[in-house]
C-alpha cells in the first residue's frame, strides 16, 4: 500500500505540533507575565496544528490511492539536498577562506553541480565574480565580511 | 557614476574632518574601531558619530564606528571580546549588553570585557498626553491608589529598565496596575497621545519633538537628582515614589587593554566634554555627564549587573 | 521652494543614485527596503540634510519597485511586499508574457508612488489622526483582517492553507515574548532573541527552494523571443486594470498610515480585493495582467503614505521609515509635530525629491529591465550559481551572520518539502509577517481591559475590522465552494 501525500504531510505536521507544543510548555514562567502568558498563544497554535496535521491524515487515508507517494524521487531528493549541501559548505569554509574566496568557490562548484563542465571559463568567471562581490559589498557597501583565516598567516601576524 | 563619485568625495571629506591632529600624549594606534549594536541611524549609533567628531581632533586618532547587530549585542560583544587589546577595539555599551547576557547566557558576556570608561547617564522621565488630567507626579498616584487594578502604565519593551521601573513603582504603591509594554518607543507614544494608557515612561529624547510641540507633558525624571536642562522637572523621590532609573554609556574593550590607554581616554574625554560646542550637543539631547575612569566603571558595571540580575531573578524572568 | 532646494544642491545625482541602489538592493532576494537604505545611511553623514533624506527616499521607492522583477522572472520575491506579485507575474511569465508583466508592473509601480507621494502631500494631517486612532484592540482586529485573506490563497485547500498560516505563526513566536520578556524557542541561541525576519523565511521558502528544484530539472525551454520584449498595456487592457489600481490606492493608502505590516499586508489584500470585484476573477492565479497590477500598485502607494506617520508624529510605521528617521536624526533634525515649522525647506525638498525619484524609477526601469530578461536566460547553471552567491551575500550583510544564512538554507529545505508536500506558501508569508502583531496586540488588550475580551467590541475601529473579516471571509469560502463543485460539475 502507498501512503498518499497528504497522509505523510499530515503525519509530518502532527510531529512538528507536538514538538512546538512541548517546548512551548517548557518556556519558563515569569512574574512579568500577564494571564495568557508567554506560552498561552504558541500551546493553543500546537493544538490547533495537531488538529489539522491529524485532519488531513485523516483526509489522506480516506483517499488512498487517488495520488500515490513519488516513489522512485528519491535520487531527485538527494540531488536537491546536494544544492543544499553546497550551501551549509558555504557556512562552513568562509571563515577560514574569507567571503572573497568562497564567494568564488561556491559560483564554480553550484554551477558545476547544476551541470556545467569544469572549465578555464568557469573558473575565471568564479575568480572575477568573487573580486565584484568583495568589491561590492565589502568596499562600497562597508560590510564587515569574513576576511578569512589565511590573510592573517600571510600577512604574518 | 557622478553620483557615485561625488559619494566617494562626501566621504573623503567626512574622513579628513575627523583626521589626525595634534596630541601631546600619542595614541598607541592610528585608527579606533567602535563597535555598537544599534543599528545606523538609531539613538547610540547617532550618539557615537557626534561624539567621534569631538573626539577624534583631541586624541589624534581617527576613528570608524561599525555596527555589528544581531543577536541584541551578543553578536558585537563576542567580536570585541576577541579583538586586538591594543586600543585599537571598543564596544559602546548600554544597559542592553548587560541584560542580554543575563537573559540569554552567550558564550561572549558582559563579563568577557573590560569597562574602559562611562560618560553619559540617559534621564529616564514619566510623561503624558497635554489632555491628561494628571498634572503632577503626586496626581497619578493618588488615582492608582483610589482606583486599584485601575491605572494604565507603558514602557517601550517588555525586558526593559523602564518596564521593570514601572513594576516596582506598581508594587511599591499597591496599586497593582496594567502595565503595557510595546515594540519600542514609537508604539508606546502613540498609546500616550490616543489616550489608551494614563502615563509612559522613556528616554527623554524619544518624547523631545512632542514635548517641542506641546503634544505631551512630562511629569517626573527618574533620577537622583533633577536634571540640569530642566530645572522645574521635579524627580520622582521628590514626589515621594524612590525610584531612580540609570540607563548608562560608555564604552569597554578586550580583556588586556593596558592601563595607560584607559588614562589616556579619560583624559581626553574630560576635555571633550568641557568643549562648549559637544557641550551643546549633549545637553540639547539632556543627557547627564557621568564621566567615571576605569577603576570606578568597573565596579561600576558589576554592581549594576548585580542589582539587575537580582531583580530579574525576583521577578521570576530568569532562573 | 521645493523646486530650489532640489535644483541647488546635489539632490536630483543623488536621488538617481539611490533609485538605481533601490532597485538593485530591492531585486536582490535576501536584501529588504530597510536593508538596502541602511546600507547607504553611513554614507550620508556628510550630505546636506536634504540631500540625504532625498536620496534615501529614493532608496526606499526603488527597493519597493525592485522586489517585483525577481517575483515575475524567477518566481522568488526580491522584498517582503513583493510576494502577492509572485502568483500571477511568474504564471505570466511562464506563459511567454514576461515582458508586459514587467511593463505592467512597472507603469502601475509608477502610478501606486505617484498616488502614495499626492496622499502625503495633501492628507497628511487627517491620515496622522487616523495613525493615532489604532489601539491595541483596534491592531489586532487589522492583524485578524490581514489573516482572514489566507482563505483565499489557499489555492484549492482551505485545509492547508491552514496548516500554512499556522506554521507561519508558529516562526513568528520564536524571539523575545512581547509582554514577559522571556525568550521564547530560542534554544539559548542570541541570534533568536530579536526573532525571525519575514525576509528570511520569504528567502528561504522561495529562492532556495527554486534553486533546489531548478538543479533536479532539466534546462528550462528558451522563452519565446516575442515575451522578452518589454512591453506595455494598451488602452484596452489599461481600462481593464483600472479598477485593481484604484482598490490598490485606497488600501495601500490605510495599510501604509497605520504602523505594522505596511507594504506587504497591503499587496495581499489588494490581490485579494482585485480578484472578488474583477470582471475576470477566474483567471486570477492563471496570469492575469490584473494580479499583478494591483498589488504593485498597492506596495508603491505605501512608499508614499508610510512616510505619514513619521514626517507628521515623529513615529516610524515601518523598519523602512526607522532607517529614514535615523537619516533625519544624523543630521539633527527631529521629525514630528515642529519639523514643518521648524525646516520647511526640507519637507518640500524631500517631497521634491519623491517626485523626482519616482519619474527617475520609471526612466530606470525601461533601462534595466531588457538587459534583465536576457539575463534569466543565461543557461541555468550560472543562474543557479549566482543566485545563491547572491542570497548569500545579501542575507550576510543585514547582520553580519552565518547563523542567519543557516537560517535561510532551513527554511529553503522546509520549502522543498512543502512544495513536495502541495502546502501553499503564501498563507505561510501572511501568517510570519501578522503573527507577532497580531499575538502582541491581543495579550496588550487583555492587559488593558484586565482580562475582559469584551474589549475587541467596545472600541469602534476593532468592531468594524472585525465585522469585516468575518464577512469578507466567508463570502470567499461560499465562493471557492461554488467555484469548486463548478469544475467539479464538468470534469
Amino acid at each position: 500500500m502507498t501512503l498518499s501525500r497528504d497522509a505523510i504531510a499530515g503525519a509530518f505536521v502532527a510531529a512538528l505540533a507536538l514538538g512546538y507544543w512541548l517546548v512551548a510548555d517548557d518556556i519558563p514562567r515569569s512574574l512579568l507575565a500577564d494571564a495568557v502568558g508567554a506560552e498561552g498563544v504558541p500551546k493553543v497554535l500546537g493544538i490547533l496544528l495537531g488538529a489539522l496535521g491529524l485532519a488531513l491524515i485523516w483526509r489522506g487515508i480516506r483517499r488512498v490511492g487517488e495520488r500515490g507517494a513519488d516513489r522512485a524521487r528519491w535520487r531527485v531528493h538527494a540531488r536537491a539536498m546536494g544544492l543544499l549541501a553546497v550551501g551549509l559548505g558555504y557556512i562552513v569554509v568562509i571563515p577560514w577562506l574569507g567571503f572573497a574566496v568562497t564567494t568564488a568557490l561556491l559560483i564554480v562548484v553550484a554551477a558545476v553541480y547544476a551541470g556545467r563542465p569544469l572549465g578555464r571559463d568557469l573558473v575565471l568567471i568564479g575568480a572575477v565574480s568573487g573580486a565584484v562581490f568583495w568589491f561590492v559589498f565589502a568596499k562600497l557597501l562597508s560590510v564587515s565580511v569574513p576576511p578569512g583565516s589565511w590573510t592573517g598567516l600571510w600577512m604574518g601576524s | 557614476m557622478q553620483a557615485f563619485r561625488f559619494l566617494v568625495l562626501t566621504f573623503a571629506c567626512a574622513a579628513l574632518a575627523i583626521g589626525p591632529g595634534q596630541a601631546q600624549n600619542k595614541y598607541p594606534v592610528s585608527t579606533v574601531t567602535l563597535v555598537t549594536h544599534s543599528s545606523p541611524g538609531s539613538g547610540s549609533d547617532v550618539f557615537l558619530r557626534e561624539l567621534i567628531r569631538h573626539l577624534g581632533p583631541e586624541m589624534g586618532v581617527s576613528f570608524v564606528v561599525e555596527n555589528v547587530r544581531g543577536g541584541s549585542g551578543a553578536t558585537a560583544v563576542a567580536k570585541v571580546a576577541r579583538g586586538p587589546a591594543d586600543g585599537s577595539m571598543f564596544y559602546a555599551t548600554t544597559p542592553t549588553y548587560i541584560q542580554t547576557t543575563l537573559l540569554s547566557k552567550p558564550q561572549f558576556g558582559y563579563d568577557s570585557l573590560d569597562p574602559l570608561v562611562t560618560v553619559f547617564f540617559d534621564p529616564e522621565v514619566i510623561f503624558v498626553r497635554t489632555e491628561s488630567p494628571f498634572r503632577s507626579l503626586k496626581d497619578v498616584v493618588a488615582y492608582s491608589q483610589k482606583n486599584i487594578g485601575r491605572a494604565k502604565w507603558g514602557a517601550a519593551n517588555p525586558g526593559s529598565l523602564e518596564r521593570i521601573a514601572l513594576e516596582r513603582m506598581s508594587k511599591l504603591l499597591g496599586a497593582r496596575a496594567a502595565i503595557v509594554t510595546h515594540e519600542g518607543g514609537g508604539d508606546l507614544l502613540i498609546n500616550v497621545l490616543n489616550g489608551t494608557l494614563d502615563i509612559g515612561v522613556g528616554e527623554i529624547q524619544e518624547v523631545s519633538s512632542q514635548l517641542e510641540a506641546k503634544k505631551v507633558r512630562l511629569l517626573a525624571s527618574l533620577t537622583d537628582q533633577r536634571i540640569q536642562t530642566l530645572p522645574d522637572l521635579k524627580t520622582a523621590k521628590e514626589e515621594g515614589v524612590d525610584l531612580v532609573v540609570t540607563k548608562f554609556r560608555g564604552l569597554a574593550g578586550p580583556k588586556g587593554v593596558p592601563d595607560a590607554v584607559a588614562a589616556q581616554w579619560e583624559a581626553a574625554m574630560k576635555k571633550v566634554l568641557a568643549k562648549p560646542e559637544y557641550k551643546a550637543v549633549y545637553e540639547k539631547e539632556n543627557l547627564i555627564v557621568a564621566l567615571k575612569g576605569r577603576a570606578e566603571s568597573r565596579s561600576f558595571t558589576t554592581a549594576f549587573a548585580k542589582e539587575v540580575e537580582t531583580t530579574l531573578r525576583d521577578l521570576g524572568v530568569v532562573k | 521652494m521645493a523646486w530650489h532646494a532640489l535644483t541647488q544642491s546635489w539632490a536630483i545625482p543623488a536621488a538617481l543614485f539611490g533609485v538605481i541602489w533601490g532597485i538593485f538592493g530591492g531585486a536582490l532576494p535576501g536584501i529588504s527596503p530597510s536593508i538596502a537604505m541602511a546600507l547607504l545611511l553611513p554614507f550620508t553623514y556628510g550630505m546636506q540634510p536634504v540631500v540625504a533624506v532625498v536620496m534615501l527616499a529614493a532608496v526606499y521607492v526603488g527597493a519597493e519597485y525592485g522586489g517585483s522583477i525577481p517575483a515575475i522572472l524567477i518566481r522568488t520575491p526580491g522584498t517582503n511586499a513583493a510576494a502577492a506579485t509572485t502568483i500571477d507575474g511568474y504564471e505570466m511569465n511562464r506563459q511567454g508574457r514576461a515582458g508586459l508583466a514587467l511593463g505592467i508592473s512597472l507603469s502601475c509601480g509608477l502610478i501606486g508612488g505617484l498616488f502614495g507621494l499626492l496622499m502625503l502631500i495633501v492628507m497628511t494631517e487627517p491620515l496622522a489622526r487616523v495613525a493615532l486612532a489604532f489601539t491595541p484592540p483596534a491592531y489586532f482586529a487589522l492583524g485578524v483582517l490581514g489573516l482572514s485573506v489566507i482563505a483565499s490563497l489557499s489555492g484549492g485547500s482551505l485545509l492547508k492553507g491552514l496548516i500554512a498560516g499556522v506554521v507561519g505563526f508558529m516562526v513568528a513566536t520564536v524571539g523575545t515574548d512581547p509582554v514577559s520578556g522571556v525568550p521564547r524557542f530560542t534554544f539559548g541561541e542570541p541570534d533568536l532573541l530579536t526573532g525571525i525576519r519575514p525576509i528570511l523565511v520569504m528567502v528561504g521558502l522561495f529562492a532556495v527552494s527554486e534553486m533546489l528544484i531548478q538543479v533536479t530539472e532539466p534546462d528550462w525551454t528558451k522563452t519565446e523571443q516575442s515575451g522578452m520584449r518589454l512591453e506595455f498595456p494598451d488602452w484596452k487592457l489599461w481600462k481593464r486594470l483600472v479598477p485593481g489600481q484604484a482598490i490598490g490606492c485606497a488600501i495601500g493608502t490605510f495599510e501604509g498610515v497605520t504602523p505594522g505590516a505596511g507594504g506587504t499586508v497591503a499587496a495581499f489584500m489588494t490581490y485579494n480585493e482585485a480578484k472578488r470585484w474583477s470582471k475576470h476573477p477566474e483567471e486570477f492565479g492563471k496570469g492575469s495582467p490584473e494580479g499583478v497590477a494591483a498589488p504593485e500598485c498597492a506596495n508603491n502607494v505605501v512608499t508614499g503614505s508610510a512616510l505619514v506617520p513619521l514626517l507628521s508624529l515623529g513615529i516610524p510605521g515601518s523598519n523602512s521609515a526607522a532607517v529614514l528617521l535615523g537619516g533625519f536624526l544624523i543630521h539633527g533634525l527631529s521629525p514630528g509635530p515642529m519639523l514643518f515649522e521648524r525646516t520647511p525647506d526640507v519637507v518640500y525638498g524631500l517631497y521634491g525629491g519623491l517626485l523626482v525619484a519616482n519619474a527617475l524609477m520609471f526612466i530606470v526601469g525601461l533601462i534595466i529591465l531588457p538587459p534583465c530578461l536576457w539575463l534569466v536566460n543565461r543557461p541555468k547553471p550560472y543562474l543557479i550559481a549566482f543566485i545563491l552567491a547572491l542570497i548569500f551575500a545579501g542575507v550576510f550583510s543585514i547582520h553580519q551572520s552565518m547563523f542567519d544564512i543557516g537560517l535561510v538554507l532551513g527554511f529553503g529545505l522546509l520549502g522543498y518539502a512543502m512544495r513536495h508536500l502541495d502546502l501553499p506558501f503564501l498563507p505561510m508569508v501572511l501568517g510570519v509577517v501578522l503573527g507577532h502583531m497580531v499575538e502582541s496586540n491581543y495579550r496588550r488588550s487583555l492587559v488593558l481591559s484586565g482580562g475582559d475580551h469584551t474589549i475587541f467590541l467596545q472600541d469602534p475601529v476593532s468592531l468594524g475590522l472585525l465585522i469585516a473579516s468575518i464577512a469578507l471571509m466567508s463570502y470567499t469560502i461560499v465562493r471557492e465552494r461554488r467555484a469548486a463543485k463548478q469544475t467539479a460539475g464538468v470534469t
